[in-house]
């Protein structure tokens, strides 16, 4: 695990300092994806996630300067995300998500995302609390750790036609959310999704 | 961007389309499936309600484990169709089953099952107004409904709000159970090796006790590998009913289930180290029904006089009743004769 880590790592940097020049645009990437959080109890079960997010591109570089060229970003990137399981919690989710992007000049690109956040779990149904011998209906919540990330891959449609920012990504991802009973809790996901790069030259 | 913007609108509202067509199970006519949350000393603890909508009683479903679920009991045919004639609450004990929030290890301990058992009492006489109440403990879920009518601190007092006891192969020993298993296990191992049947597996299991002569928490997975091998958990086939199940989470069910054996105490020990009510037995005086797996490996059925004989019950409000070909889940292995043995207690005791 910790090679694979150094070699990422090692790839990243390479790629940054010798794949060209600074990158002659502004980009601001946005992102609208499906969840398809893959509960893999007999039999497996898919609950339904929905999420958001917009870049801010910390570091890109292009191969030269064209935007046909192959580029690599490293974004921060903060979303929304929300998840539902029926009868047992629905939960939001703000994260503020490091990508690495190498799109190639057809158009493909792979991605590497992690992401920390909080999680806000809702409980699902209507809550009772016992005090003092007496019931009140309350709303319940409770606050969570989430920690994440996915690999994705996708489509540029802006390689072909520049004026054109959509894009198609689909990707498998783990998060885990803390606490759970003193426990880590872990998912596993499908995601799907659109990406609209804004591109501005610089001036 | 206008492109985004179309994109995203779709996206979305077929989202809601998707989350709004999924199946939902089909309540029969008359019928109630609810879902709610007790909230209680810092755990939030899961209830769902289903069955006989304005039923004269309601039958609350307390689960094994440490650390298991009750609603897994709906599975069980026994257990669903009680659901025709009366309402069933199924709860989930704190840190077990598909209880969320952040429980404390330190309130793994059957001092504080007892008054979460008590909330859910309470819950019913309040929220649902109603005093027909019947309760139901299968194994450990036996012993800590035993602890809840018989504890010396508010056992009278619990008892004074329920009618009646069904006591499913309940480990109110887990000591005794473990002590009872191990010789009963012993003497299978020794017959399948005499009949040469798997010989080098229990050998496996004649290593196994000699280093683990006493069961603790942390070898009772490891041991009930054993007891399943010999059917002494699940004893002949069985069909289940496939109802539905909240949107919990698998990872988080495994490990409540270990943290919750590994982790429940009494007296400030591990249950398994410890757990033995036979003493508190007698302030029992409420109309109980025994029901045993005479295959019962696990917890067995050699526990169930010696509880008949403890309990204070007058004769003719406490029987046991047995099952062949039946091992440690009397409710999924013989379910006709569960259903018609718990439906006439009910009726006899409403």
């Amino acid at each position: 695990m910790k090679k694979f880590a150094f070699l990422i790592c090692l790839i990243t940097l390479t790629n940054l300092l010798y794949a060209g020049g600074k990158s002659s645009y502004r980009k601001i990437p946005l992102g609208i994806h499906y969840y398809a959080d893959l509960d893999v109890g007999s039999p497996i079960r898919v609950d339904p996630g929905f999420g958001i997010d917009a870049g801010w591109r910390l570091i890109g570089r292009e191969s030269n300067k064209s935007s046909k060229s192959v580029e690599t970003d490293i974004c921060l990137k903060p979303g929304f995300s929300f998840f539902l399981r029926k009868n047992y919690y629905n939960a939001i989710v703000l994260s503020a998500a490091l990508s690495w992007r190498t799109t190639f000049s057809k158009g493909f690109f792979f991605e590497l995302v992690a992401t920390p956040g909080y999680m806000h779990k809702m409980y699902n149904a209507d809550v009772y609390e016992y005090s003092n011998g007496t019931f009140e209906k309350k709303r319940a919540s409770d606050p969570n750790l989430y920690l994440g990330g996915d690999l994705n891959v996708g489509y540029d449609f802006s390689k072909k036609k520049e004026d054109n920012g959509l894009g198609i990504i689909a990707g498998l991802g783990f998060f885990w959310r803390y606490p759970n009973n003193t426990q880590f809790v872990r998912h596993q996901y499908l995601k799907f999704g659109l990406t609209y790069t804004l591109r501005q030259i610089k001036s | 961007m206008k492109k985004l913007l179309y994109f995203s609108t779709l996206f979305f509202a077929s989202f809601f389309l998707l989350v709004a067509c999924s199946k939902k199970e089909d309540i029969p006519e008359g019928s109630i499936d609810e879902y709610y949350f007790v909230k209680t000393d810092g755990a939030v603890l899961p209830v769902r309600i289903t069955g006989k909508e304005n039923s004269f009683g309601y039958l609350i479903m307390t689960h094994g484990g440490p650390g298991g679920t009750a609603q897994l009991f709906r599975n069980s045919i026994g257990v669903h169709d009680l659901e025709k004639d009366f309402t069933l609450v199924y709860w989930d004990q704190r840190g077990s089953g598909f209880t969320q929030g952040n429980s404390s290890l330190e309130d793994y301990n059957i001092e504080q099952f007892n008054k979460d058992l008590d909330a859910i009492v309470e819950f019913v006489k309040q929220v649902k107004k109603s005093d027909n109440i019947f309760l139901l403990g299968h194994s450990w879920g036996g012993g800590l409904t035993s602890y809840y009518l018989s504890n010396p601190t508010d056992g009278l007092a619990h008892q004074a709000k329920v009618k009646g006891f069904v006591m499913d192969a309940g480990a109110y020993s887990i000591v005794g159970a473990m002590q009872q298993s191990v010789l009963n296990m012993k003497a299978y191992a020794a017959e399948q090796t005499a009949a040469n049947k798997d010989k080098q597996y229990w050998k496996g299991f004649d290593d196994f006790i000699t280093q683990n002569p006493k069961i603790t928490a942390d070898k009772f997975i490891d041991y009930t590998k054993y007891v399943n091998k010999a059917k002494g958990v699940f004893f002949a086939k069985y069909e289940t009913y496939d109802g539905s199940l909240p949107d919990y989470e698998s990872d988080a069910f495994i490990k409540n289930f270990t943290q919750g054996i590994e982790n429940t105490k009494i007296g400030g020990k591990n249950v398994f180290d410890e757990m033995d009510l036979t003493p508190w037995l007698p302030t029992i005086s409420i109309p109980t029904l025994i029901i045993w797996g005479q295959n019962d490996r696990l917890v067995p059925m050699t526990l169930a006089q010696p509880f008949y004989n403890a309990i204070s019950t007058p004769a003719n409000k406490k029987s046991i009743r047995t099952y062949s070909n039946c091992g440690h889940e009397p409710q999924t292995e013989a379910p006709t004769s569960f259903t018609a043995d718990v439906k006439k207690f009910i009726l006899d005791n409403q």
